[in-house]
């Protein structure tokens, strides 16, 4: 480390007051970042991480924060110390900013040119002929081939790649000295974010500007990262040269971290969840070993008949309208697409936004239908089946905050399937939601809670406690753990795999994360703008990809591996 | 969104072929479709509800007359036909424009609404630009920090004039401008005086100008907590800047939605406060039309609010369009 | 967790439910009522009682009869010979008059209300569960009644349907439920869009279950504020055709017909416009009061227990 740091944080502590509660943010946190260095700072949600970018210009609002000890310097210049005026001046100037969502993060109603204009003409002394040369020249640099369109486009007509690639431009567009990036590329797909993060490191090695990058994924920090802070719950528990700390960490939550992910982890393993690292303060590295049963589930493929099967599968969209309101045209997000799924496999849809993995599930549950093929169950179309055999298919969605009504108790959430046609009695359900509480690992006693009073994970599981209560064959699993941290994700995977084998379940797994998919599926199917680009086992598709747009792909997601092989 | 074809021009530049040009109509043929709708609609339910009220002919003769004078006038207008009869002719008739003649004054229905048009729209016309000169830069300010003490009162007062109807406020404004202080008259209307108008303009605002301030403020305080506010403040904005430069414009294109249901509303208020200050306008005549049941003046009034509503709301829609960068590229 | 935007609002947020899961759950308890209730609540809470006994028992309080007067008595001041605010130009009892005035709005509008309520939220539903020529129609009708101003449409209708209680209550309850019927479809579509919603359609849950157990109570909040906020638009509505002598029949203590009856008297007897003209304030404002009450207690709520 430089004995002139760029940044340099000593024991801050930041605290949300409001007229009922405080809440600490930062318990104290200690900080360094040298010139030209890139940094990372990595934590699950609620760790603090963003709280201490926003605070290093000092963007939370000053009537809820409370800064009861620690100072932040930047430059050598204390920013707590700094009135409006002059951090004014560091913002955007010296220091500057990329957010995590490209999507909002743009005023809608300004170009390009007025937005890039409002940052270079605030903070340099030229004439906007060459602010406009300036900013052609940044938006080149960041590989976007037709720069002036970019530059007078609005930010609707721009994809969120694109978008981020303007606010990348903006941040290096007065020369500042450090880039604070906060998630800079969670909302985007995995091919957009390998282009970004390339784009980043080089623009900063280039520039010799440092660069703080606050991130979840420990991937994205060894691909990018000189050195590497990890935090958990308003501290930082490790630091380090990021091939020390994520080749031999020292601390449990950083170990813990890391073996919840399923990255390098034997295929249908059950991974350590770092709730119960951090409880038992355990040593346990190893991934329990894979079982028996999880290792029959590869040799199940190759039966006579499949339970579920998609033939010609097509769904499709009107598009445009004409006067009489009949579609005139329609954009097709399904395309003939042909699958097929055993008893107790697990078949994995892997794609990036927009390739139609949701649309393919929502037919499946009959929410949208389909223009052409069929879909079979048990060797019959799905529609042909009574109400009571079509319930074998059950979801989960992504969305563990919309998935479950707020209003209702988890024991009326998770027996609703079961009210269908017939009206159980109260007790006698209740009976049943503690079954399936203790089947998925919630406690029984808690059903009659809200939703609202559980978290992300624990939502996640009476999602599918709600799918199991009609003894389902086939789950649909649409991106279950996206929206949930790696320690919850690595439980809710377990949780999974725990059930698949108990009850020979199947599954129909979508998801946009290669290395979960590589470890919960048997085989798996690419699909790309509708079609299926590319289906097999697993260990073949994911390792030794044929099509070209896997290998993209496969190229583009972040793993640790790789990021060490390169370094 | 975002693929792997992230450098692709996006479609934003084809080229205007014929199909294009369809296209580009489509919503103004849809918009007409509508309001044709909405004025068959109109007219057909009127036609039926004010036969149900009453005779024609009976207001025509007046209440002595006797049994043949009566027969004479329905034979003269066709009111001895049967009622279906009478409503396609009618239909008929309005396609052309032509209501009737006034029952009261036996001018053309038409004619006699058109000419309060000019002084209805001067009366709205004050009324909503003095609502925008105040409300705007009164709710851009309460927007922007919504919980400053003095901010609070200010928004206090606003609710509290909300809850005082238009015609309550032009009552008291009589009382204490023409009645107690005598500045002002309390009736009448001069092209050529400003000072008639003054009664009746403050009166009409205060329909509008509490709520419109508070969706001002209310689509302000939104604006400021998205994430490009935040993006401006992270590359050195002002307070000003932020205001100014980024919430207000977003949260007056919010607010455009509003724009149509709001003079609806103010063209129902004028009927009540021109009635008050005699302010010889189309809500006035309305009043003046309903109770003395004068049903062709009624039937053209009705259109022609219709109309102007319509005509409104697809005037804003437009400019919005074309205001809005969201809404000018993504077309139909 | 990738989906928390680091929003410093929504930081703040994320931070203290995680601090406090289950600070809204519970019954009624004093700590949880010292934190919803502000000043606006209690005012709202106070002037709503004493709307509600006044409307209720108006005759308990009333001093004089309020359709007779004494012609010896005319234009008393305030608090004069028992007349607590005065009397008018036939020397009835303003007080009186405006207890009376309360009655006969409030029957008028809470009548209207739950006519638009009623209609309003089941058009709302019927528009929103699914695509088709429901729906069309629906949204064909709104949109008409919509471009229209009500007062115009109630002004004509009042007219034409004649005076008097019913046909009032009538107009403004089959005319003016656009209000509900918006508010119920724009919730009602998101919630349809809900996953939860989605999950029951897939498991062959009923309709109607749907519509009643899911959708319903999820607009179930926003009906009443609604509904507090609609009832002091009628009340206007009601006052404002009664004074253009169209609504209640002449004669009948309302506020309308007393407003009306004040014009020719304003230099004289300013107090035959204020007392009406207060008491129509009072209760709007009560109303709106209610309703932003109402609102912000959700809010709160929802803050937790809502996405």
């Amino acid at each position: 480390m430089s004995t002139n740091p760029v940044v340099h944080v000593d024991n801050l502590a930041l605290h949300f007051v409001s007229a009922d509660s405080v809440v600490e943010a930062l318990k104290g946190i200690t900080l360094n970042i040298g010139p030209g260095e890139v940094v990372g700072i990595v934590g699950e949600s609620g760790s603090g991480k963003s709280v201490t970018a926003l605070n290093m210009l000092r963007l939370l609002p000053r009537g809820k924060t409370k800064i009861p000890h620690g100072a932040v310097s930047v430059l050598g210049r204390d920013v707590l110390a700094m009135g409006e005026k002059e951090l004014q001046k560091v913002r955007g100037g010296e220091v500057s900013m990329i957010f995590q969502e490209p999507m909002t993060a743009l005023n809608p109603v300004l170009r390009v040119r007025e937005q890039m204009f409002d940052v270079i003409l605030r903070h340099q002394k030229i004439t906007p002929a060459a602010a406009e040369k300036l900013s052609i020249q940044l938006l080149q640099d960041m590989k976007i081939q037709d720069a002036e369109r970019v530059f007078n486009a609005y930010p609707h007509e721009l994809s969120g790649g694109m978008r981020q690639r303007v606010m990348i431009a903006m941040a290096f567009s007065c020369q500042p000295k450090l880039i604070v990036a906060d998630e800079p590329t969670t909302a985007l797909d995995v091919t957009v974010q390998a282009q970004i993060l390339n784009l980043l490191k080089e623009r900063a090695k280039a520039t010799q500007t440092s660069v703080m990058l606050i991130t979840h994924d420990l991937a994205v920090v060894a691909q990018l990262c000189d050195r590497v802070y990890v935090m958990y719950k308003g501290k930082i528990v490790e630091e380090g040269v990021t091939r020390d700390v994520i080749g031999d960490p020292q601390h449990i939550y950083t170990r813990a971290l890391l073996n919840a992910l399923p990255e390098g982890k034997t295929p249908k393993s059950r991974l350590e969840t770092v709730a119960a690292a951090m409880i038992e303060g355990g040593d346990k590295v190893a991934a329990t070993p894979i079982t028996a049963s999880a290792q029959a589930g590869f040799t199940q493929f190759g039966r006579a008949q499949p339970l579920f099967e998609a033939v010609n599968a097509t769904v499709r969209y009107a598009k445009k309208y004409n006067f009489f309101g009949r579609p005139i045209s329609y954009n097709t997000a399904v395309d003939h697409v042909n699958l097929s799924l055993y008893e107790g496999e697990t078949l994995s849809i892997v794609g990036e936004s927009g390739c139609g993995k949701t649309s393919f599930a929502n037919s499946i549950v009959g929410l949208v239908p389909l223009a052409e093929g069929e879909l079979r169950y048990k060797g019959k179309r799905l529609q042909d089946h009574d109400e009571i055999t079509r319930r074998e298919v059950q979801i989960v969605f992504q969305d563990p905050q919309s998935s479950l009504d707020p209003r209702w108790p988890i024991w009326r959430i998770m027996t609703e399937p079961l009210t269908v046609g017939k009206t159980p009695g109260r007790s006698e359900l209740r009976e049943t939601a503690e079954g399936l509480c203790q089947l998925v690992g919630l406690d029984p006693r808690s059903i009659d809670r809200l939703p609202h009073e559980f978290s992300g994970g624990q939502r996640q599981r009476i999602a599918i406690g709600r799918a199991l209560s009609v003894h389902p064959r086939l789950l649909l699993l649409d991106e279950p753990t996206s929206a949930l941290d790696v320690s919850v994700q690595a439980q809710i995977l377990n949780l999974l795999l725990d059930l698949q084998e108990k009850y020979q379940l199947s599954y129909l797994f979508i998801s946009h994360n290669v290395a979960v998919v590589r470890h919960i599926s048997d085989r798996v199917a690419v699909m790309y703008m509708g079609k299926v680009v590319e289906s097999g086992t697993a260990e073949q598709v994911l390792t030794n990809p044929t099509d070209a747009y896997t290998r993209t792909l496969m190229e583009a997601v972040p793993t640790l591996e790789r990021a060490f092989a390169a370094a | 969104m975002s693929s792997v074809t992230e450098n692709a021009p996006s479609a934003a530049n084809s080229k205007a072929t014929g199909q294009d040009f369809i296209a580009g109509l489509m919503p103004l043929l849809l918009q007409l479709r509508k309001l044709a709708w909405l004025l068959f609609t109109v007219t057909t339910l009127l036609f039926f509800l004010l036969r149900a009220a009453g005779d024609p002919a009976l207001v025509l003769a007046g209440n002595d007359a006797t049994p043949e004078q009566l027969a004479a006038i329905r034979a003269q207008y066709g009111l001895d036909r049967p009622l279906i009869i009478q409503y396609f002719s009618y239909m008929w008739n309005v396609l052309q424009f032509d209501f009737g003649k006034s029952l009261a004054s036996s001018e053309p229905a038409l004619e006699k609404v058109l000419d309060m048009l000019p002084r209805t729209l001067h009366l709205a016309g004050m009324a909503i630009g003095f609502t925008a000169l105040i409300a705007i830069p009164l709710g851009s300010w309460l927007g922007f920090k919504p919980e400053n003490p003095e901010r609070r009162a200010v928004s206090g007062f606003l609710f509290i004039m909300q809850g005082v109807p238009g015609f309550v406020t032009a009552l008291v404004l009589i009382q204490v401008f023409a009645v107690n202080l005598r500045l002002l008259p309390s009736l009448g209307y001069e092209v050529a005086d400003p000072r008639t108008w003054i009664l009746p303009t403050a009166s009409l605002a205060s329909f509008l100008f509490p709520s419109l301030t508070r969706v001002v403020a209310a689509n302000v305080a939104e604006a400021m907590r998205e994430d490009y506010i935040r993006t401006a403040r992270a590359n050195g904005a002002t307070q000003s800047e932020l205001l100014w430069g980024h919430a207000v414009p977003n949260a007056l294109l919010g607010a455009a939605a509003l724009i149509g249901t709001q003079f609806a509303f103010l063209l129902g208020g004028s009927a009540i406060i021109e009635t008050i200050f005699s302010w010889p306008g189309m809500g006035w005549l309305l009043l003046e039309s309903v109770q003395t049941l004068d049903f062709p003046v009624v039937q053209a009034l009705a259109f022609m609010i219709a109309i102007m509503v319509f005509s409104v709301n697809a005037c804003t829609d437009l400019v919005f369009r074309y205001l809005d960068p969201r809404l000018r590229t993504k077309g139909a | 967790m990738s989906d928390v935007k680091s929003n410093p609002a929504a930081i703040i947020d994320a931070a203290k439910n995680e601090m406090n899961p289950l600070s809204v759950q519970g019954r009624f308890n004093r700590a949880k009522l010292k934190q919803v209730a502000n000043v606006e609540i209690v005012i709202a809470f106070i002037l709503f009682t004493i709307i509600v006994v006044l409307a209720l028992f108006g005759s308990f309080f009333q001093t004089h009869d309020p359709m007779q007067g004494d012609l010896m008595k005319r234009f008393y001041k305030v608090g004069q010979d028992g007349y607590i605010l005065g009397s008018d130009h036939l020397g009835r009892d303003l007080w009186s008059r405006a207890v009376a005035g309360l009655q006969w709005s409030m029957a008028c509008a809470l009548t209207a209300n739950i006519i638009n309520l009623m209609i309003g939220t089941t058009l709302g539903l019927m528009a929103a569960e699914r695509e088709g020529w429901a729906r069309t129609i629906i949204r064909q009708i709104t949109d008409t009644l919509q471009s229209f101003p009500f007062m115009v449409v109630a002004i004509v209708v009042v007219v034409i349907v004649g005076h008097g209680f019913i046909p009032l209550v009538m107009t403004l309850g089959l005319l003016s439920w656009v209000v509900f019927m918006r508010v119920v479809y724009a919730e009602a579509t998101s919630i349809y869009q809900r996953d939860y919603v989605k999950a029951a359609r897939i498991a062959g849950v009923n309709r109607f279950a749907i519509m009643f157990g899911h959708v319903l109570p999820g607009v179930r909040a926003s009906l009443f504020v609604i509904f507090a906020f609609h009832f002091a638009g009628l009340l206007i509505a009601e006052s404002a055709l009664s004074f253009l002598g169209i609504g209640a029949p002449l004669g009948v203590p309302t506020w309308g017909n007393m407003l009306a009856e004040s014009r020719q008297y304003l230099l004289k007897a300013p107090g035959m416009l204020l007392v009406p003209a207060g008491a129509i304030v009072m209760a709007v404002i009560t109303m709106n009061l209610v309703g932003d009450g109402i609102a912000s207690l959700s809010r709160k709520r929802g803050r937790s227990i809502d996405v």
